[in-house]
């Protein structure tokens, strides 16, 4: 045994009696702590974004107490009148009665780009399923994390929580994090992170519901309000320095339309970058390792980027906007760059315009989200066929919208589903739903053509599908 | 030893658990529950001892702590847990310690 086993063994053997405990309690005694949680998250919303700005030194504090209350408020108020005790749901004709069960004990991943929110979300949805969870946030936001869980626990257990329903693991390392994530005690991993971390986690073979990058691509159809899609547009990408992995990455219009769309965009403080002044901001924003983004740009001011590229801006600039003309490897700066720089794309017509938006999807983004700004329904249902994404967020700001609640009726959540395309089981917002063992009680209710039929003639070679479904279907 | 009763047919000293086993009454319990499993031990190094639960029909964590640590305490395989209700059994199981003691 490693000194990391052992730390793992030690923290899942309480995590275990904790979801021992925990499965005893009733809906009204599980719902009771997971108001006490919300309360008091809601409560340190402001605290804990001062705390969080400073110590991750990235985004925005007023959007960072933006992000809390979402967590708190409004995933709160989206799951608290759920059924995940006992029994969900029962079907007398369909003899089909559902139960509830919860999973058991879950390592909570949590990233420096959101982290009080992100740990306020998944404690309130873990607790709400009652599961325990360990949390594991990001080095560079362990303090604020530690912060958010030890208010989050402590009102828990003032509430009547179980002891040890809400761990958290300051400073590991990767062999302790890796020690967790292959624990067999351990139910399930809920990775919020970068991709290698995500990929850890899949690789670990306990089941994962991981959230990796994104990389949306926003189509601004010649029938949307352009004023209203480019106000839309910033409102979501200067949302805490554009640090939510549901924002939008690339700005495609056709050419028709690409004179006014720019003009709106500088009307409104975008700044539109040069050739040369593009190479020197990929210089700051791209990590030539790695061909991503560089962590130190995540989360920075479009004015603080433009004078560490050395990029002259306009003093009230809030988005610079990135002409390109291609997509992939040789053009960095088509993928995820998790601050206010905003890929610019003209193209001849609708049909090229969508497929530039394709590959930015196919981009490092599948699955993830897409948007669209249009007022013609045929061209939205279209764009929403095409696009490979959980989420085609329709006249909404993507970061906002791809969480849910606020400009669209999506669940409520910081762990955004991706799909098979990213990995993951589900394209849907995780919530506490999701942390179920859903077990089907199921009564007898015979299949009446199966019991009608002479399953001898199964048996017989020579009649065919059509001849025995016929056979099988006839008078019901 | 107040609290064992020693069954001469199956030589195994039983402690009988009833209601509720909530974190308040587990804060005493455990130190008690600890004293009757060395007293034992003290009269046989080889003691048995067996929780009875038949009157028992919620336990928090603490209490499955104090069956963790008796079980530690005693022999390997000197310690079970009997005539649980299956809604108790099935918290046993979850918190994995039907691969630690017999749970009956």
């Amino acid at each position: 045994m490693t000194p990391e086993q052992d730390q793992a063994d030690a923290m899942m053997g309480k995590a275990l009696l904790a979801a021992a405990e925990f499965n005893q309690f009733d809906q009204a005694a599980t719902d009771r702590i997971v108001k006490a949680v919300f309360q008091a998250a809601f409560n340190a919303r402001i605290s804990l974004a001062t705390m969080a700005a400073e110590e991750t030194k990235l985004g925005v504090w007023q959007h960072k107490v933006i992000k809390n209350v979402v967590a708190s408020l409004l995933v709160y108020n989206d799951i608290c009148d759920e059924t995940t005790v006992g029994v969900l749901a029962h079907d007398e004709r369909l003899g089909i009665t559902e139960i509830a069960q919860p999973l058991g004990p879950i390592f909570a991943i949590t990233p420096m780009t959101n982290p009080t929110s992100t740990v306020i979300f998944k404690i309130l949805i873990c607790l709400k399923s009652r599961n325990p969870l360990i949390i594991s946030p990001h080095r560079r936001a362990a303090k604020c994390s530690g912060e958010t869980a030890r208010i989050c626990y402590e009102a828990a257990l003032a509430a009547g929580a179980p002891e040890d329903c809400v761990q958290f693991l300051a400073g590991g390392s990767r062999e302790l994090t890796h020690a967790f994530m292959a624990h067999p005690s351990l139910a399930l991993i809920l990775a919020t992170g970068g991709t290698g971390l995500v990929t850890a986690a899949y690789s670990s073979g306990t089941p994962a519901i991981g959230v990796g990058p994104g990389n949306v691509p926003v189509l601004i159809d010649p029938s949307a309000d352009l004023p209203f899609a480019v106000e839309s547009i910033i409102s979501s990408k200067t949302f805490d320095n554009g640090t939510v992995c549901a924002s939008e990455q690339a700005v495609v219009v056709e050419r028709a339309i690409h004179a006014a769309a720019r003009a709106e965009f500088e009307r409104q403080h975008c700044y539109f970058a040069n050739p040369a002044e593009i190479k020197k901001l990929e210089a700051v924003a791209i990590d030539p390792k790695t061909g991503g983004m560089h962590a130190d740009i995540v989360g920075q001011s479009a004015m603080e980027i433009g004078r560490r590229a050395g990029v002259q801006l306009p003093p009230d600039t809030v988005i610079i906007m990135l002409p390109l003309d291609k997509v992939g490897p040789d053009e960095p700066l088509s993928g995820e760059v998790l601050a206010p720089l905003l890929a610019f794309y003209v193209e001849e017509h609708y049909a090229a315009a969508c497929n530039r938006c394709i590959s930015l999807n196919y981009r490092g983004g599948v699955g993830h989200t897409a948007a669209i700004y249009a007022n013609d329904d045929a061209r939205i249902r279209e764009f929403g066929d095409l696009m490979n994404s959980g989420r085609v967020v329709v006249n909404t700001p993507s970061s906002q919208g791809g969480v849910g609640g606020l400009f669209n009726t999506l669940r409520t959540s910081f762990t955004l589903g991706c799909g098979s395309g990213g990995k993951n089981s589900t394209t849907e917002n995780i919530s506490a739903r999701h942390l179920l063992n859903i077990k089907k009680v199921c009564r007898r209710r015979p299949n009446a053509e199966w019991n009608a039929f002479d399953q001898s003639k199964f048996l017989d070679a020579t009649l065919d599908a059509d001849t025995l479904c016929a056979q099988y279907t006839k008078n019901f | 030893m107040a609290h064992l009763e020693f069954n001469p047919h199956t030589h195994t000293y039983i402690r009988h658990f009833e209601g509720k086993l909530t974190s308040a009454l587990c804060t005493d319990l455990a130190t008690a529950v600890a004293a009757d499993i060395a007293a034992a031990l003290a009269e046989d190094q080889n003691a048995k001892v067996a929780f009875d639960l038949a009157q028992v029909d919620y336990v928090v964590s603490a209490y499955l702590r104090i069956c963790l640590l008796s079980a530690k305490q005693l022999p390997k395989g000197n310690f079970s847990i009997i005539n649980c209700r299956p809604e108790v059994k099935k918290i046993f199981c979850i918190a994995r310690f039907d691969n630690l003691f017999d749970i009956a």
